[in-house]
This record gives C-alpha cells, structure tokens and sequence, in this order.
C-alpha cells in the first residue's frame, strides 16, 4: 500500500471508522507476524501479541501524531506486546514449539539442520529485548539509529544488545567450526 | 588445540541472516476477525491534543507565529506604561506564556527565585499560577522541527517546586499539563507505569525528544525518575519518547495550582507547582 493511501486510511481511523482501521491492519498484519514470530519464537504466542498489538493501536490511534508514521508506531507498540507476552508466559521457552513452518527455500539452502538446531539455542538464550533489536536490525533492516528509534531506547543500548546478540550467535555457529584435534583423530 | 574450518563470522552472520528469514510472515485470518470483534466495542482514547495532519502543517506555525506576534505587542505595552514589574530590571527573556489567560498577566506576588534554582534565568515578571485548569503552551523558535532536550532539573523554591527542561537549540516546544486518570501506562506501549503522589498530571512535550535520530546525539543522560522529596513534587517519571513527543508524568502531594513558561538563553521549559 502506497503511503498517502495508508496515511488516508489512518486519518478515517482516528476519526473512529473501524472499517479503515480493519483495512490498516490487513495492510501491516502479516509484517507484524513476521517480527513477532521471530522475536518470540512461537506462532500461536506471535498470535497474540500481535492481536494485542492492534487491539491497543486502535484505541490509542489518536495519540499517533504523524500518520506516515504508523508502521514504525505500531511496531514499536508490537514489539511492547511481545515483551508483555514473554513475561506474561514465563514457562514459554520450555513449553515452545520449534519454526518448522514457512522455511525459506534459500534457508533450506544454507542452514544445515544442525546450524538451525544451534542458532535455535542460542537465540532462546538471548533477552526477549536482544532479539527484538535483532529482529528489526538483521531481518527488517532498519539501521540501528532507526531501531533505537522504534523502540524508544537509547543508541548506545540498541548497539550494545545487538553487539552482544549477535556475538553469542556467531559463537554459536563458529563454535562447531573449531573442533578439537583430539576428537577429530579419536 | 582448535582447527579452524572454513567458517569465518562472514558466514557466522550469513546464517544468522537465513536463521531470521525462517519462520511464519501470515497472520492468520481468525486473528483479523478477533480484532474486528474486539474493536467493535472498544472505544478510542481521546487525545487531549490535536493529532497532526497536513492542515495543521501548515496552520500551526502561522497561528504561533500570531501569537507571539500578539504576546510581544501587548508585553510592549506593557512595559511602555510603567506597569508593576516585579524583580527590577525586565528581561524579554523571561516573559509570560501566551497559553492561558491567567498565565499572561504577570503575578504581583511571585517573585522569582534565582538562588534555588541554579539553572533560573534573568529576573522578571512570571505568570500566576492556576489552579485546576489545563496548561498549555505553543512551541516557540523551533521552526518545528524536534528539539533536543539537554537537561532536565528538578528544584525546590520559596512557595513553589519547579522542574526545567533546557533545550539544546534555541526554542521550546508546545507543551501540554493535563490531570492524569490512572491507569497510568507508558507511551504508546500502553504497558502500566507507577507514579506515586496525588493528583497525577501527565507532561507532553510535543516537538522534543531526547534522541536524535539522524545523529544518534542523546545529550542528556541523566535521570528519568525523579523524586526528590519535595514539598509537592512526589515523583516526575518519563513515560514515553517516541515521534519526537516527549511524554513525562507528575505525580504531587496534593498540588492543584501550577504555571507554565519559557525562559531563553539557554532555552528553558519551566513547569512550576505552588506550594
């Protein structure tokens, strides 16, 4: 959706026409899935913090000043509610399900299964925050300004979690590339 | 001993990349319709602020261009009368507020108080407090692009607790004080927040933000809960920063009657509560 049409779309929705907010949600629903599912690392639980999340952007919608601005609002209001939901389920990263669903094919390419298995691990050991800057840094692509932004943090924390996020998870990977000599002749 | 393979954190962060890339993009269709259900009865929040939209783009900055106009007119014929101007020499840096009818006519029985608050600037004529209304200021020198905030102090004075924000740049930006109803929560992430002390004023600060986004500049570093023990400041908390509005809550022992203004050179946004 081009950027006027969503800014118009805002606009009738902040005026309290639900059929433009509903529009407005279609527009941003399946990116929100995206960004929660990566962060939480479980569908049903992206599930509802992205319901959450939209339920919230409709009743706070006049407080978003800029329209242009909506995606990055209700992003920042997502990444909230994926928070909520980490903490609301506290057992969740022992009751988890795996990502087996929607894997790319140039994924598939290369991540080997046991690549897959080790950055798993390794991303459930990172905080729900570390992941979120991760999320939005590595597979939304915004630059680390943008995502301190969004998320209303400091630039220097933004770049310290991501700093310390992504060296556990090339420590993970590389790990596995440093085999000792001794196992390797046993 | 390790023997390297051919991994190297190229690779390392390749496979962090196609690790991200996996998982679900669809939102599945019952989400859509548990949202539309819930939101057919659920109502909007009213803003206490107009939300921007290209009309307002373009008549803001001529109404506060208006009002300053209008402000500087009548504080001139002010001063050409010889009316009664508290603390001596008048300064136009630390004129009255526009907002508020109350806040315009200097208050004979307020003095300020440079000893207490380091930060004060020259002496002169501050507005009168009001007491159980809405404050409201209009953004002042900015050209209304967001302005860094370079400080915030808290103070305690004869008669009044004061709390100041200091800008980087020249100018202010608009303000909003408005009572509070809990639940008091976080902006825009609706997460609760506590604040102590009653009655509880939430503080806009619409066109600031203490992050730049362009440059990563975040000058100021220091607290963003506050409470200091004051006469009738009980906690002053940031609540949100995002979109250049900068959102604070106020939380008093009591305090009913407050004023807001500017000081310049450097500029300053001052929110004082009578005690």
């Amino acid at each position: 959706m081009q950027a006027p049409q969503q800014a118009t779309l805002v606009d009738a929705a902040q005026r309290g026409d639900r059929d433009a907010f509903d529009a407005l949600a279609r527009t941003s629903g399946d990116r929100c899935m995206a960004i929660a599912t990566r962060i939480l690392r479980d569908t049903d639980v992206a599930q509802d913090a992205v319901q959450a999340a939209l339920i919230r952007a409709w009743r706070d919608l006049r407080q978003l000043r800029d329209p242009d601005r909506f995606e990055p609002w209700l992003h920042k209001i997502l990444v909230n509610a994926c928070y909520a939901e980490a903490k609301r389920r506290r057992r969740w990263s022992s009751s988890i399900r795996m990502l087996p669903v929607d894997v790319a094919s140039n994924a598939n390419d290369i991540l080997t299964v046991h690549d897959r298995d080790q950055l798993e691990r390794a991303f459930r050991r990172l905080t729900v925050e570390q992941r979120a800057v991760m999320v939005l840094h590595h597979y939304i692509g915004l630059p680390v300004p943008e995502v301190a932004d969004r998320l209303g943090i400091p630039l220097g924390t933004a770049k310290s979690r991501i700093h310390h996020a992504t060296t556990a998870l090339r420590a993970s990977v590389e790990a596995d590339a440093r085999v000792p000599s001794q196992e390797r002749s046993a | 001993m390790t023997t390297p393979n051919n991994s190297n954190p190229r690779d390392a962060d390749r496979l962090i990349n196609a690790f991200l890339g996996e998982g679900q993009t669809d939102l599945p269709e019952q989400v859509y319709d548990e949202v539309r259900l819930e939101i057919e009865h659920t109502e909007q929040r009213t803003s206490f602020g107009l939300w921007r939209n290209p009309f307002m783009n373009r008549i803001v900055p001529v109404l506060a261009v208006a009002t300053v106009m209008v402000l500087a007119v009548v504080v001139g014929l002010q001063l050409a009368g010889g009316g009664p101007l508290i603390g001596g020499d008048p300064s136009p840096s630390a004129e009255p507020s526009p907002s508020t009818a109350e806040s315009e006519e200097p208050s004979p029985s307020v003095e300020p108080s440079p000893s207490v608050e380091p930060s004060a600037g020259p002496s002169g004529p501050e507005p009168a407090f009001t007491c159980g209304q809405r404050i409201e200021l209009a953004a002042e020198g900015s050209d209304f692009h967001p302005l860094l905030i370079a400080d915030v102090r808290l103070g305690t004075h004869d008669g009044y607790d004061r709390i100041a924000f200091e800008f980087v740049d020249d100018g202010t930006p608009e303000l909003w004080v408005d009572v509070a109803q809990s639940p008091y929560v976080q902006n825009p992430s609706g997460l609760p927040l506590e604040v102590d002390g009653s009655p509880v004023y939430a503080v806009t600060l619409v066109g600031a933000t203490k992050h730049d986004m362009e440059t990563g500049e975040e000058p100021y570093q220091g607290s963003t809960d506050f409470t200091p023990g004051y006469d009738q400041i009980a906690e002053f908390v940031e609540s949100g920063d995002f979109e250049a509005v900068n959102n604070w809550y106020l939380g008093t022992n009591g305090g009913t009657c407050l004023r807001a203004f500017i000081l310049t050179d450097p500029s300053r946004l001052v929110i004082d509560i009578q005690h």
